[in-house]
């Protein structure tokens, strides 16, 4: 009889132990990962978008990515261009997709990826810049 | 009897409860500071690298675009002063990996990497030969440039213009050294109103034109 009461009470006291032990496992783990990842992408995002906005045209356009926006036949001269200036910009491990109007210039955007982005406007069109970790 | 058995056990199950709670209090704590440490940290190197890269930054020429002769010049005092880092916070900016300048001892800390382009003028000089009319287009953009007058004996130079706009004008005729200011954003063309077709040699042009190298702007901070 008595160790049958006394079992109970260590059931018990495990159980409450478990129970704690699982609340700590819990804060050790479960609290929020700082996703660094998103703000280093968002800040290459906004950085590269903004040198290029500022960048000199090669052409008659008002700056390189107004050119980029102005045609499809303007696009499809600068895009080659545009993106050897976007892997040089970028760092090695980040891979790029720029979106106009008129086309994308970079790699296809994989599924389930943290991306950065930023978007700025040229006189001719909108542009946005996707950037992802490989 | 029964309850007395049961004594020493319920009392070790609460010490060991007791001992649990608090075990856990404490890891939760640690866990819930790092977490606020790491995205405190984080958002600082952010704004703070804001702050160096903007457009009206003391070292930046336009957004993103350093001024190679102001970062030179950066150093711990001006991060304390002018851009407000606490003395308990150690701060450490790199240029592609040379630092730069470091405020207090970085350990580990966070750091966010921004994409900036250093520029910085360098001198060259044109000599135009004017083939069939006295008309120069600069090959490059600059915001000033200096013109040398040195025309042959007979020949006077009235009148210089940089695209249609009258920067130099003399009626007795221009003749030395003359320092003008132009356009950055637009690319120069120098007409030169003389008497006869000048000859290569009577005009020496010095420009500056900006040179840009892209760079990684590494802001770490600590604490």
């Amino acid at each position: 009889m008595g160790r049958a009461q006394a079992s109970i009470t260590a059931v018990e006291a495990a159980l409450g132990v478990l129970l704690l032990f699982g609340v700590t496992v819990t804060f050790a783990l479960g609290t929020p990962a700082p996703s660094s990842e998103q703000t280093q992408l968002d800040a290459y995002a906004r950085d590269a978008v903004t040198i290029l906005a500022t960048d000199q045209p090669r052409h008659s356009g008002a700056t390189r990515l107004a050119e980029l926006t102005a045609s499809f036949s303007s696009f499809e001269r600068e895009k080659g261009a545009m993106e050897r200036r976007l892997d040089r910009l970028l760092p090695d491990n980040v891979m790029f997709r720029l979106e106009t109007a008129h086309g994308t210039v970079g790699y296809r955007l994989p599924d389930g990826v943290t991306t950065g982005v930023a978007t700025t406007s040229t006189p001719t069109g909108t542009v946005t810049l996707r950037v992802w970790y490989v | 009897m029964r309850a007395q058995t049961s004594l020493p056990a319920l009392g070790f199950a609460l010490l060991l409860l007791t001992g649990v709670l608090v075990l856990g209090v404490a890891v939760a704590d640690g866990a819930l500071l790092d977490a606020d440490r790491a995205a405190l940290q984080r958002q600082a190197a952010v704004d703070l690298s804001d702050r160096l890269v903007a457009a009206d930054a003391p070292l930046t020429e336009r957004a993103n675009v350093l001024n190679a002769t102001a970062v030179a010049g950066l150093d711990a005092r001006t991060l304390r002063t002018r851009y407000g880092v606490p003395a308990e916070t150690a701060v450490a900016v790199a240029l592609d990996g040379t630092t730069l300048a470091s405020a207090g001892t970085v350990d580990e800390g966070t750091t966010i990497t921004r994409l900036v382009v250093v520029e910085d003028t360098t001198e060259r000089t044109l000599t135009p030969s004017f083939p069939a009319r006295n008309r120069v287009t600069l090959p490059r953009r600059t915001e000033r440039a200096r013109l040398t007058i040195r025309p042959r004996s007979g020949t006077t130079v009235t009148t210089v213009r940089a695209n249609d706009r009258v920067v130099l004008h003399n009626e007795s005729g221009l003749r030395g050294t003359f320092a003008v200011t132009l356009s950055p954003t637009r690319t120069t063309q120098f007409s030169f109103e003389a008497s006869a077709l000048l000859s290569r040699g009577s005009v020496d042009i010095t420009y500056y034109p900006a040179t840009t190298e892209k760079a990684r702007l590494e802001v770490t901070v600590d604490g």
